[in-house]
């Protein structure tokens, strides 16, 4: 029965039906537009009828954009492979007897800074933004020698002064002390 | 996207005005008959104040969609700005599973409780991305572009040297942390 099945041809025909580029951002916007709709209740309770039909334009008008489908087809595999990433990083924590199931404080503050780089980075990648920067903008290798410079002397002065708590202050040590606490809790 | 079976779908949506005409009249009318229902403007059917007057809002949700889908513009500016809305929700929704992947899975993973002290912080940025986002619908940033991009990187200097001017005499003439502390 399933001797002549090639999954790559699946995918193929799937692709050429315009399964990705139509039905699965049509889905995913539907979706996540109904999802929080429900959740807020903007319109008042038991008002699916109303969420339905926001849903389906906003999932009909987006699914239009040629443009921003490209972006997203682009974006969510990055997010994946970030989350992916992310996951590894916690096995590897757990390997070396961290918990991993409930962060806080400075790490779970460093957790969101990252969260925070890698998704606008991966957003404004796949808008093709990073590479439009105004020509006056764009870094030559000088500006990225001085601004290295820069940051390495900000670093050491934050070291240097850190270190030293001043009164109701933490010193840079006990900051890397709580990223410890916070991963073993 | 076109040539595709779902594409070709799309293209003949498109053709008959289904995006033009039927989507944004169906957007706002059910808007308009929504908040008609939940604000309850034109009185009630019953002395309770629970049913409302259904065909009297179905009727001035009707009569403004149509005008709605008349203007242009407006119409232009709903079709560019909802899908970046959406785009900005998929972003926003990628960013809360990214953080939630370290927090724990015994209680549903709430940011605010989480990060307090960040919801104003969020709620302006918001705003200001919504207003951009309309801005950008109604061609009004284009020379707000054209002027950042023609701005030179003199210019572009000057800005950050009297920002960190501003900063360094914020930083020495304002009050200390263990004196607002104290206040």
């Amino acid at each position: 029965m399933f001797e002549g099945v090639d999954l790559n041809t699946v995918m193929a025909s799937l692709e050429s039906i315009g399964f990705y580029d139509v039905a699965l951002p049509f889905l995913l916007v539907f979706t996540i537009f109904f999802a929080i709709l429900q959740k807020v209740s903007l319109f008042g309770n038991d008002k699916n009828n109303i969420n339905v039909v926001i849903s389906l334009v906003a999932a009909f008008l987006f699914v239009r954009t040629t443009v921003l489908v490209i972006i997203m087809n682009t974006f969510l595999p990055q997010v994946s492979f970030l989350a992916i990433a992310m996951i590894l990083f916690l096995i590897l924590i757990s390997i070396v007897g961290g918990k991993t199931d409930e962060w806080k404080g400075a790490p779970m503050g460093i957790a969101f800074v990252v969260a925070l780089i890698g998704i606008v980075l991966s957003f404004l990648s796949s808008a093709g933004y990073l590479s439009q920067w105004p020509e006056w903008l764009q870094l030559t290798k000088y500006d990225l020698n001085l601004f290295i410079f820069i940051g390495l002397v900000v670093l050491f002065i934050v070291i240097v002064t850190g270190g030293v708590p001043a009164a109701g202050k933490k010193s840079t040590l006990d900051i890397f002390k709580e990223l410890g606490e916070g991963v073993k809790k | 996207m076109s040539g595709t079976l779902f594409g070709n779908a799309i293209e003949f949506l498109q053709q008959i005005g289904f995006f033009d005409v039927v989507l944004p009249f169906l957007l706002v009318f059910t808007i308009f008959f929504a908040i008609l229902e939940k604000t309850k403007i034109f009185g009630t059917e019953d002395k309770e104040g629970l049913i409302p007057k259904k065909n009297l809002n179905a009727m001035v949700a009707f009569v403004v969609a149509f005008f709605v889908i008349t203007a242009k513009e407006i119409v232009a500016s709903i079709q560019t700005s909802l899908p970046i809305v959406a785009l900005v929700l998929i972003a926003v929704i990628s960013f809360l599973m990214l953080v939630g992947t370290f927090a724990g899975s015994k209680e549903e993973f709430n940011f605010i409780k989480m990060f307090e002290g960040t919801k104003g912080v969020i709620a302006g940025i918001f705003l200001v991305v919504l207003v951009l986002i309309f801005f950008q619908s109604f061609g009004w940033l284009t020379p707000f572009w054209s002027y950042i991009n023609g701005i030179g990187t003199q210019n572009f200097i000057l800005g950050i040297f009297v920002l960190a001017i501003v900063g360094i005499i914020f930083y020495v003439v304002g009050p200390s942390p263990g004196k607002k502390k104290e206040e």
